[in-house]
């Protein structure tokens, strides 16, 4: 029961902040379509919103790319941690890697049991983008009506659930001292590099850390 | 073909390509004692 609470709860959350990308898309004058291609093909949303941000602002497609995709390297650690426990091959490990996303791994590493794992991977993978794809296209066809996206707060969404889901596993003082330091390195690191390379800074602290343990 | 264009179709790619690479990683490669059981 838990689980289907977990995944839905995280699906609809952060599913509702697609709005927030659509609109934000056709601020930065992509199409309704290609905002709509982002959310159904790229389907990460920091990704997402890097590409719109860094076209918006003027800059080239290699740019944008460029960016997206140092941000995106996160999910090919996900893929290695969940592949041994997915265990899946063909159309399904293909369908797997697509929902491969914060959201879903985190649903799923946050549950005591392999099958409840597995069952909250795909649940919150699924549900996470049924809801995104609805919301990013409903955020880019009332872009105009919505003004602007930031000022409804959605951003905070996203690190809520992803809070909600770390809190219990804040149990041992390692952790926490772990937490503590992510977050002074993501402080120091924000404002002179380049997006992406704080977050990747972090995860390669906690792998550093988990690995001398 | 626009920047959006190009933009859309080079970070969808990289993005899933990403992915699937990450989950074709051997199981051996994750053999330090931490990873190598199950969650937990």
């Amino acid at each position: 029961m838990s689980v289907k609470r977990d995944s839905f709860s995280v699906s609809i959350t952060v599913g509702a902040y697609g709005v927030a990308f659509g609109a934000a898309a056709v601020a930065d004058h992509f199409t309704i379509l290609q905002a709509c291609l982002l959310s159904l093909l790229t389907f990460s949303g920091a990704s997402q919103f890097a590409v719109v941000g860094v076209v918006g602002a003027g800059g080239g497609a290699i740019n944008a790319i460029a960016t997206s995709t140092l941000l995106g390297t996160r999910n090919a650690l996900y893929g290695m941690r969940m592949a041994p426990l997915l265990k899946v091959q063909g159309w399904k490990r293909a369908a797997a890697a697509h929902v491969t996303i914060d959201e879903s791994t985190g649903v799923a590493l946050a549950q005591l049991h392999d099958d409840d794992a597995r069952q909250g991977f795909w649940r919150t993978g699924i549900g996470v983008f049924l809801f995104w794809n609805i919301f990013t296209l409903l955020g880019a066809i009332g872009a105009k009506a919505m003004g602007n996206p930031a000022a409804w707060g959605l951003d905070a969404a996203v690190p809520a659930a992803f809070l909600g889901l770390l809190w219990p596993r804040l149990k041992a003082r390692n952790t926490w001292a772990l937490m503590a330091a992510a977050i002074v390195l993501s402080l120091v690191l924000t404002p002179g590099l380049p997006a992406g390379l704080p977050i990747i800074s972090c995860a390669v602290l906690a792998i550093a850390i988990g690995w001398r343990e | 073909m626009s920047t959006q264009w190009i933009a859309v179709i080079g970070a969808s790619v990289l993005a899933y390509a990403l992915k699937y690479v990450g989950s074709t990683i051997p199981e051996s490669w994750l053999a330090h004692r931490e990873y190598s059981g199950l969650i937990h």
